[in-house]
């Protein structure tokens, strides 16, 4: 999937890490829904931070949608990101038989 | 003759058997992190690769070596576990994936990180200047592995 961000519908950008991590999230699940997915399939996952203290915060609300076993993960802090968003996170999610 | 042609038979039959019965994807928790459990697995397979989680320099008391050259050898040793607790090597790592607080220090990984590898047998590899990772870290280095077979 194409990294997200915490767009809301309208195109306007929630203020703070919570509430952008919670609409990033919600627009994952929204992705693997219209593949028929969930966070369940989601294998891997990239997360990038503009202010990488913001890492804790960051994770609560991500481990809000996952149940274990978790997805394998890597995370760093970006010189930047679109649009002066907080947060991108790009998924990898598994869309066989199992 | 003919045992041997039977049990070959049956030895291949088997080993058949145990590729089907694998699941298509099977996941590796990662021990606690600083005395909480850590967002991410430590490994999952999906079909016949390994992906691995970023890993840190941190050492088994769960303390970052002061040095970049420091904390790099202790990222190879700490992903050198994950691949051989999945019975993988170095040699089976085709995309890794570097993030480095500092790319002034860029050189001083690639010292670190080339020997582990077999000369002519570098996996493919992207390098990210970051501007911060996990717990301070300097380096944070993700591998995948081809785990065909195994």
């Amino acid at each position: 999937m194409s990294g997200q961000m915490g767009f809301r519908e309208d195109g306007s950008l929630p203020v703070g890490m919570e509430e952008q991590a919670r609409q990033t999230m919600e627009n994952i699940r929204a992705v693997l829904a219209s593949a028929g997915l969930k966070f369940s399939s989601v294998f891997h996952c990239t997360v990038m931070l503009s202010d990488m203290s913001q890492w804790a915060a960051f994770n609560e609300v991500y481990l809000e949608y996952f149940s274990e076993p978790l997805p394998t993960r890597s995370a760093f802090g970006a010189n930047g990101l679109a649009l002066g968003g907080l947060v991108e996170l790009e998924c990898q999610a598994y869309a066989g038989s199992r | 003759m003919k045992y041997a042609i039977g049990m070959a038979m049956l030895l291949s039959a088997a080993a058949a058997n145990a590729q089907a019965a694998r699941p298509a994807a099977e996941y590796f928790p990662a021990p606690a992190l600083n005395g909480r459990p850590a967002p991410f697995s430590s490994a999952v397979r999906v079909g016949d690769v390994l992906y691995l989680s970023g890993a840190i320099g941190v050492t088994p008391d769960g303390k970052l070596p002061e040095t970049f050259e420091g904390q790099a050898k202790q990222t190879m040793e700490n992903v050198g576990a994950a691949l051989k607790a999945r019975g993988l090597g170095w040699g089976d790592v085709f995309k890794c994936t570097v993030f480095i607080a500092d790319m002034k220090n860029w050189p001083a990984f690639n010292a670190v990180y080339v020997p582990y590898f077999q000369p002519g047998k570098l996996p493919a590899r992207s390098a990210v200047g970051s501007a911060g990772l996990a717990l301070g870290a300097q380096l944070e280095l993700e591998c995948i592995a081809y785990a065909g077979g195994k």
